[in-house]
C-alpha cells in the first residue's frame, strides 16, 4: 500500500459533467481523495479503444479533446494510474434495452427468463462504453464502477407516450431484476454497477424533473441531467472511494465480491 | 418387346447409371411427386439434418417458414443458442415417428400434455425438448407457457404451410413405462435422472413406425387438406446404441427400418414423397466422401450435394430452371434482425452532439477547472 489519498477518476460522456457541477457547486464532499476527471462527448468514444492496460484515443485530434478537459492534460487513461474509476454515462444506455425488453414481453412472443438475461447481458456487453469499462476492469488495478446514463427525463404525461398499461404494469417487478442482472453481468467483468438511486426515478423509469437540466423542455434535452443528480451520484460513490488504499503501483486487486451491485447505497429496487 | 427392360432408361441400369459415371455426376435419383417451387410454403421438422434443408431453402430464397421466431432483434448467436429457426418450430430434434405422432396429437388434438417436467439445480427442463432452453426453465410454469407457444407454431406450421418436410432420424427411444409417453433423449443424459422403475427402453419395430407415422401423417392432412409431406431419412449414424447390438449394426438396423417405412408411406399415401438424401450421403457409390473423419458427422460440401440434387431433380420433373448453390455462405433462417446492441447506443444527432458539448463546456468552464 502507497502513501496518500486513493486516486480517483471519473471517465465518462457529457453525462459525466453533472458530477462535476456538483462538485463545483459544493453539493457533495470530495476531500480526502485525489480526483481527476477525464471525458469528452459521446460522439467522440467511437474514437477510443482499449490497448495495454490503457483507454487511448485512436487520432490526435481525439486525444488533444480530452486531453482539454483533464487537469494533467492526459491524453490516455490508464487503468493503472488509479485506485477506482468511475465510468459515468459513457454510451451505456440502459433505458432503450429496458423498454425493448418489456415491449416483448407484452406484446409477445413468449421471452424466458432465461433468455431475458442474455438479451440483457448481450445487450451491456455489446455497448461500446461498456467494452472500455471492461478493459479497465480486466487490468486487475483500479476498481472499476459504472454508473449507465439514467433514464429519460420525464412525467406522467411523457411517460404514457411510452408506456401502454401493460409494459407499465410489469415495470415494478421486472425493472429491477433487469437491474439485477445488468449488476450480475457487470460483476463477471469485475466491474460494480451502480444502479440509479431510487429518489431520482419517477413512472417507474424516467428521472424526476428536478435533476434535468434547466430549460430542458425549450432544450429538448431529456437525457443530461443537472448537479443534484450528479450529487446524489457522487455522494454514493465517494464513502466508498475513501476507504479504498491507494495501492502501490505493483499491486493488483481482488474481483469484487457478491453480484457487485452498488454497496454505497442501492437503487430505487432494493 | 422381348422383355421388359429391353426400353428402360439408362438411369435403371447400374453400370450406365452408377458405375460408369464419377459418383458426382449420378442424377435423377429423386422423382418428385409435387412441384415445389420458390413460392411453396415450407416447413422442416424431425432430426438434426432436417436443419440443413432449411438453411438451403433459404439460401436459394426458398419459402421457408418459422413459425415460432421468438422476440425480434435476436441476434444470429441468440437464436442459434436457444433453438430459435434450427426448425419451423421450437421442439428440438423430433427423432422418431412416435415422437413426431406426439406432438401433433398434443398440437392438433385436445388431448393434453403430459405435467412432467425434469429438475436439475432449481432449474426446470422439458422432457420432450430439453435441449431448446440454456441452462432450463425458472419454473414449471415458465416451462408450460413456453410449449404452449411451440404447439401453437406447430398446429400453425401444419395449417399454414404447403409441404412439411420430416426427417426420420432414429428407431430407439426411451419412455415413461408408466404413461407410455417417449421422451426426446434417455434421461439423466441432457436433463432428468434416470429410473430404471420408471423409464424403458424401446426400439420401434416396423408395424410400430408406420403405425406412428400413418397416424401422424392422418393427423396432418386432416388439418390440412392441401398439405404434401416429404420424407427423408437421416444419414447420420446412431451416436449409441442401447439395444445389445453393435452400434454399426443397430445404425443399418435403423435407417433400414426408417427407410423403408418412407418407401411404404410413398406407396399408400398420394401426398407424401421420400427424397433420397440418405443415400445420397451413405450409399457405398459415394464411398464416404460426404462424411468426416468421425465417418458419422456431414459435410458441408455432402449437404450441398444433397440439395443440389435436391433442385435438380425438381427442375428436370417439372421444367424449372435449376436454382443455383448460393455463392456466399447459407444465412440463418432469421428475421430482419437489430443487434440488441444497436438498439440500446443510439447514433447521437448533431443537436444531441451540440447539448452534449454545451454540457461539457457549462462544468469544465476554465473559472471552474481544476479537475
Amino acid at each position: 500500500m502507497a502513501e496518500g489519498p486513493p486516486r480517483f477518476c471519473i471517465f465518462g460522456d457529457s453525462h459525466y459533467a453533472c458530477l462535476k457541477q456538483a462538485e463545483v457547486q459544493g453539493l457533495v464532499d470530495v476531500s480526502g481523495v485525489d480526483l481527476e476527471y477525464w471525458g469528452h462527448v459521446g460522439g467522440r468514444f467511437r474514437y477510443l479503444e482499449f490497448r495495454d492496460g490503457a483507454i487511448r484515443p485512436v487520432d490526435d485530434f481525439t486525444a488533444m479533446r480530452f486531453a482539454k478537459f483533464n487537469a494533467k492534460g492526459r491524453t490516455t487513461l490508464p487503468a493503472a494510474d488509479f485506485d477506482v474509476i468511475l465510468v459515468m454515462g459513457a454510451r451505456v444506455y440502459v433505458w432503450r434495452m429496458f423498454l425493448s425488453l418489456l415491449r416483448a414481453l407484452t406484446e409477445g412472443p413468449f421471452v424466458s427468463r432465461g433468455l431475458q438475461r442474455r438479451l440483457l447481458a448481450d445487450a451491456l456487453r455489446g455497448q461500446s462504453g461498456y467494452r472500455l469499462a471492461r478493459g479497465l476492469a480486466e487490468t486487475g488495478t483500479a476498481q472499476v464502477l459504472l454508473a449507465p446514463i439514467a433514464y429519460y427525463t420525464g412525467d406522467a404525461v411523457r411517460a404514457a407516450t411510452f408506456f401502454t398499461p401493460a409494459i407499465e404494469a410489469l415495470i415494478p417487478d421486472r425493472v429491477p431484476e433487469f437491474w439485477s442482472v445488468l449488476a450480475e453481468t457487470a460483476a463477471e467483468d469485475g466491474i460494480r454497477l451502480l444502479r440509479q438511486p431510487e429518489e431520482t426515478v419517477v413512472q417507474g423509469m424516467f428521472t424526476d424533473e428536478a435533476y434535468a437540466v434547466a430549460g430542458h423542455v425549450a432544450k429538448k434535452d431529456y437525457e443530461h441531467h443537472n448537479a443534484a443528480y450528479g450529487a446524489v451520484i457522487l455522494s454514493r460513490v465517494m464513502d466508498m472511494v475513501r476507504t479504498v488504499p491507494r495501492r502501490d503501483p505493483a499491486d493488483r486487486i481482488a474481483a469484487p465480491d457478491g453480484d457487485g451491485q452498488d454497496e454505497a447505497g442501492r437503487g430505487h429496487d432494493a | 418387346m422381348s422383355h421388359p427392360y429391353e426400353d428402360l432408361p439408362e438411369d435403371r441400369f447400374w453400370r450406365t447409371a452408377v458405375a460408369e459415371r464419377d459418383a458426382l455426376e449420378i442424377a435423377g435419383l429423386w422423382k418428385p411427386r409435387h412441384e415445389i417451387g420458390r413460392r411453396t410454403r415450407i416447413v422442416t421438422a424431425g432430426s438434426c439434418f432436417a436443419q440443413h434443408f432449411a438453411k438451403a431453402l433459404v439460401a436459394r430464397r426458398y419459402r421457408w417458414l418459422d413459425y415460432e421466431p421468438g422476440p425480434a432483434g435476436l441476434t444470429a448467436e441468440q437464436r442459434k443458442d436457444y433453438h430459435y429457426g434450427t426448425f419451423s418450430f421450437r421442439t428440438g430434434n423430433i427423432y422418431t415417428p412416435r415422437m413426431l405422432h406426439q406432438w401433433l396429437i398434443w398440437a392438433l388434438t385436445d388431448s393434453p400434455v403430459p405435467d412432467e417436467v425434469w429438475e436439475k439445480d432449481g432449474r426446470f427442463f422439458d422432457p420432450f425438448r430439453p435441449g431448446v432452453e440454456p441452462g432450463g426453465f425458472v419454473s414449471p410454469e415458465e416451462l408450460y407457457a413456453s410449449r404452449r407457444e411451440t404447439l401453437a407454431a406447430i398446429a400453425a406450421a401444419v395449417r399454414g404451410s404447403h409441404v412439411f418436410v420430416f426427417t426420420m432420424g432414429l428407431t430407439e427411444a426411451w419412455v415413461n413405462k408408466a404413461s407410455g409417453v417417449e421422451y426426446a433423449v434417455c434421461p439423466g443424459t441432457v436433463a432428468g435422472r434416470f429410473d430404471a422403475e420408471v423409464h424403458g427402453f424401446v426400439n420401434h419395430g416396423f408395424a410400430a413406425l408406420m403405425a406412428d407415422m400413418t397416424a401422424a401423417l392422418r393427423l396432418m392432412f386432416r388439418a390440412n387438406r392441401r398439405l404434401l409431406v416429404l420424407l427423408t431419412v437421416s444419414p447420420v449414424p446412431l451416436t449409441a446404441t442401447a439395444s445389445g447390438s453393435h452400434v454399426l449394426t443397430a445404425t443399418s438396423h435403423s435407417k433400414s427400418l426408417l427407410r423403408a417405412v418412407a418407401s411404404e408411406l410413398v406407396q399408400a399415401q398420394s401426398r407424401a414423397d421420400y427424397f433420397p438424401s440418405y443415400e445420397i450421403i451413405t450409399h457405398p457409390a459415394y464411398r464416404g466422401r460426404f462424411f468426416a473423419k468421425n465417418q458419422r458427422s456431414v459435410l458441408a460440401e455432402g449437404v450441398e450435394h444433397v440439395m443440389e440434387q435436391f433442385f435438380r431433380d425438381q427442375a428436370a420433373a417439372f421444367g424449372n430452371e435449376a436454382v443455383p448453390p448460393p455463392e456466399a455462405p447459407s444465412p440463418a433462417p432469421a428475421p430482419e434482425a437489430v443487434p440488441e446492441a444497436e438498439l440500446a447506443e443510439p447514433e447521437l444527432t448533431e443537436a444531441e452532439e451540440l447539448r452534449c458539448e454545451e454540457e461539457i463546456l457549462a462544468a469544465f468552464a476554465p473559472d471552474q477547472r481544476h479537475g
